[in-house]
């Protein structure tokens, strides 16, 4: 399992080296001046000429592309052309919101989606697993702003109980929870829905393996049967499913910080598409890309570790 | 949300259908007449097709003229939907949408399988050294969040309804390539394959000829699940302004336009939203029917 660990941490470098690289190559092929689109219709040219200098987009794309790897290793991301602060402080700013917002929504969705999927196997076929079934219909098939869109109109507009918008300031633990709960809700649904059916499935069909029927057969309760031989197999392809999942979440977090005006990476990329600041949307989709990379291979660790089948071919 | 289907890697080896083609097809037909959820999908998806052939015949008011001394109206007899700021018919502009959200969702799913089954048929077939670069291209792609890629892509190509098509048709191609070069890589060592090799076929033949025939079952499948997903995506770009310019009606669009009102016009955003909703859950529904028959396997058991 070693050699797989090593092999597996080490495959993330060409990969993140392949987005920054494609990031840098979309951006630069754009079309439009950056320098022209920031100064205005009225700029002088030499004012232009003086910005192109400032950033560097008068040398070899090459020349470029040399300086932004290097630049990206050491963590600088170029100045926002909106803000006129570092990419990096605002990302760096922004970030705790968007990793608390996304953990939440991962920790509901998985605490609650495959327990329901778990009590959907083992009863199925009742009316709690009819339930099941009709809630995760609705949700998984709801866009994510849909379902903050009603939370926030219900909970905040009517009963008044949460507030509507921002992330609340970032010492106090019990404002960042009640500014937390709505949008992290809105953003694991679908995952939710989908893990509580992938649950249900595989459990389901791991119950009707022969080996659940010989620990029935030798007298084991059949709480114990699912609980302890049937649950620990069906939760693999739960696993792996959890790491792709992981990309709605990241790229969730996107349109859930746009409905509750939250601040967090995804809204600062929107806020950077809108503004065509081309620096800050480099740094926000390579943060982005890079962290669903991260939990990608942290699920395939964990994986590693709950199955010692798999090797490293 | 883009959830990726569980698919299984190998291809169905089903032969080409041929003269059973329709006995299979009214076999499918007498599985589905006893799936009632799938059959109410079936008619919503009809109907929605109806709505996108007959809009201007369908809607009651047009999409597009302004009367300020109808803003902000609840729903009512006359106005189903409600109003919008500019005193527009949000039900009209909902039919106008049905229209280009569906096209966009279906013809980016297109996009996506047709440019994507070229890569992963190519990738399949083609020398070692250039099966790496497709795959190790593609694994690259799989790195951004799907709706990233479809934002970066079109950052690139500016805003517009053509544009948010080709986004996210060109963000799905990485997934269907995966797909079906998992499926090239088993039937490339099936004997007609290399039967066809040995009768003088070039790549492009046996592409054209050996493989993608038998690619038919996996994208039925996978292409099912794909456009109820492209519409959610479609409708999160426009949802956050990035797709469509205004006032071009999608059904994100108009959600995206009720952002200011939300609390005190919030038929303008949840109305549309359940028209999305449905949309996705009769696609999602009739998709695990079609799946269920062509793989009993396939699916994430939303007919169970």
């Amino acid at each position: 399992m070693r050699p797989y660990i090593v092999r597996r941490v080490l495959l993330i470098i060409p990969l993140i080296w392949g987005v920054v690289s494609s990031v840098f190559l979309v951006v630069h092929l754009l079309p439009g001046d950056p320098a022209a689109v920031l100064l205005g219709p009225f700029a002088t040219s030499v004012r232009e000429e003086g910005l192109r200098h400032m950033w560097g987009l008068d040398q070899p794309l090459l020349v470029q592309y040399v300086h932004y790897l290097g630049n990206i290793v050491v963590g600088r991301f170029g100045v926002s052309f909106l803000t006129g602060q570092p990419a990096t402080y605002q990302i760096l700013s922004a970030l705790p919101y968007t990793v608390v917002l996304g953990l939440t929504a991962l920790v509901i969705a998985v605490g609650a989606g495959v327990p329901l999927g778990i009590v959907a196997a083992v009863r199925s076929d009742t009316l709690a697993d009819r339930l099941s079934l009709i809630l995760s219909l609705l949700l998984v098939s709801a866009p994510s702003f849909l379902v903050g869109i009603v939370l926030l109109i219900v909970f905040s507009g009517e009963l008044g109980w949460l507030p509507s918008i921002g992330a609340g300031t970032f010492p106090h633990p019990g404002s960042i929870l009640v500014h937390t709960i709505l949008p992290a809700i809105a953003l694991s649904a679908g995952l939710l829905a989908y893990l509580t059916r992938i649950t249900r499935t595989t459990l389901l069909s791991v119950l009707r393996d022969d080996y659940v029927r010989t620990a029935r057969a030798k007298g084991l309760a059949r709480r114990a049967v699912v609980y302890r031989h049937a649950v620990r197999n069906a939760l693999l392809p739960v696993l792996s499913i959890l790491g792709l999942a992981a990309g709605d979440v990241v790229g969730g977090t996107v349109v859930i910080e746009t409905v509750f005006a939250r601040p967090g990476i995804g809204s600062l990329l929107v806020n950077s598409v809108t503004g065509r600041d081309y620096i800050q949307v480099q740094a926000c989709v390579i943060v982005l890309a890079a962290s669903f990379v991260v939990m990608n291979l942290v699920t395939d660790l964990c994986y590693a570790v709950a199955d010692p089948r798999i090797q490293y071919q | 949300m883009a959830h990726s289907s569980t698919l299984p890697t190998d291809a169905g080896h089903t032969a080409r259908v041929g003269p059973r083609a329709r006995s299979r097809w009214s076999y499918f037909w007498r599985v589905l007449r006893r799936n009632v959820p799938a059959l109410l999908s079936l008619g919503f998806i009809l109907l929605l097709i109806v709505v996108t052939v007959f809009a201007p015949l369908l809607a009651p008011y047009s999409p597009s003229v302004v009367s300020p001394s109808a803003s902000f109206r609840a729903p009512t007899w006359a106005h189903p939907f409600g109003t919008d700021m500019f005193g527009r018919d949000i039900l009209s502009r909902v039919i106008y949408g049905t229209r280009l959200s569906l096209l966009v969702g279906v013809l980016a799913v297109a996009i996506g399988a047709a440019g994507g089954t070229f890569l992963g048929m190519l990738a399949g077939v083609s020398a070692r050294g250039v099966e790496q670069a497709i795959m190790r291209t593609i694994d690259v792609a799989l790195a951004f969040p799907f709706i990233l890629l479809a934002i970066l892509i079109l950052a690139f190509f500016g805003q517009g309804i053509q544009n948010v098509m080709i986004a996210v048709g060109i963000a799905y191609m990485p997934r269907f390539a995966r797909i079906t070069h998992a499926s090239t890589l088993s039937l490339r060592e099936m004997e007609f394959v290399a039967a066809a090799r040995a009768s003088g076929a070039g790549t492009g033949r046996v592409m054209l000829r050996h493989i993608l025939p038998n690619l038919q079952q996996v994208l039925t499948v996978y292409g099912t699940f794909s456009i109820p997903i492209a519409i959610l995506i479609e409708a999160g770009l426009d949802y956050l302004g990035l797709g469509v310019l205004p006032p071009t009606p999608t059904w994100g669009a108009i959600i995206n336009e009720g952002r200011q009102s939300l609390l005190m016009a919030p038929w303008e955003s949840v109305l549309p939203g359940l028209v999305i909703m449905g949309a996705v859950l009769a696609f999602n529904l009739f998709g695990e029917a079609v799946a269920n028959f062509l793989d009993p396997k396939a699916g994430i058991g939303l007919n169970r």
